[in-house]
């Protein structure tokens, strides 16, 4: 039995000094191009993840600002991103606990 | 009188549960936070600089994991860090931003980290001085030669 705990308690503390780290994600764009400052719009993403059974299991967690980058990037068709504004959001789902990034900047069309 | 103590018990127990239905279909959210602004027409880089600011999530995965402790807060924290870092800046381009989390033992510790050149405001660059042309060359003296 106290083999078994010991055990239990090696696996915990070793999930426990396990840290976990997102993708640098880069949010704007503006520096050194030419666009037209005239035809702003507004763009807005949201991903989520979740932490799973203690927060032991992450699920998408890691990616989330990255897919809400990507999505705005797409919204931007190809535009400039600046004015990016970032907001976390978690709710409690019962069986974990859901994180949310979502993004919102202002995107002006490139210019050649 | 029985009768009248199990009415009670059910309807604190139905407020709990209402309480609890509330907290969990509520959530939290963070502050909006401008991590890129739009640079100003003019402006000099400051340098490159970075900061970060960490919160937790207290018995997670539970429903008192809406009781968050400095979470809400992390990313304007880290922004401020961030331009502290560059003196005299006033905002950042190139932003990059990545987290790293870690759990321990009652709650999970997440941190936010931003990246990305500092700039500030500087005034329009003066014109270029205007370059004064020489003076017409006067005329070529006559030679007083006669063919």
């Amino acid at each position: 039995m106290t083999r078994h705990a010991g055990r239990l308690l090696s696996l915990v503390l070793c999930a426990a000094s396990v840290a976990c780290t997102t993708h640098p994600v880069r949010l704007d764009n503006i520096e050194n191009v030419h666009y037209d400052p005239t035809r702003p719009t507004e763009v807005k993403s949201e991903a989520c993840g979740t932490m799973l059974l203690f927060a032991f299991i992450p699920v998408k967690v890691r990616s989330r600002q990255l897919r809400a980058e990507l999505a705005i990037q797409n919204q931007a068709n190809g535009g400039v991103l600046t004015n990016v504004r970032v907001q976390e959001r978690w709710l409690w789902i019962l069986f974990g606990t859901l994180l949310c990034t979502e993004i919102s900047a202002t995107a002006y069309p490139r210019v050649p | 009188m029985p009768l009248a103590m199990n009415h009670d018990q059910d309807r604190h127990r139905l407020a709990s549960l209402a309480g609890a239905a509330l907290l969990a279909v509520t959530g939290c959210a963070s502050n909006v936070v401008t991590v890129a602004q739009r640079p100003p027409e003019h402006y000099e880089r400051v340098g490159h600089t970075s900061g970060e600011a960490c919160g937790v999530l207290l018995f997670y995965s539970t429903i008192y994991s809406i009781f968050p402790v400095m979470l809400t807060s992390r990313l304007q924290r880290a922004y401020t860090d961030a331009l502290s870092h560059a003196p005299g800046a006033t905002g950042l381009v190139n932003t990059e931003i990545s987290e790293f989390y870690f759990w321990w033992i009652v709650g999970t510790t997440y941190c936010t980290m931003l990246d990305g050149d500092g700039i500030r405001e500087v005034g329009a660059p003066a014109p270029p001085p205007e370059v004064e042309s020489p003076p017409p060359a006067p005329p070529a003296p006559p030679t007083g030669e006669t063919p």
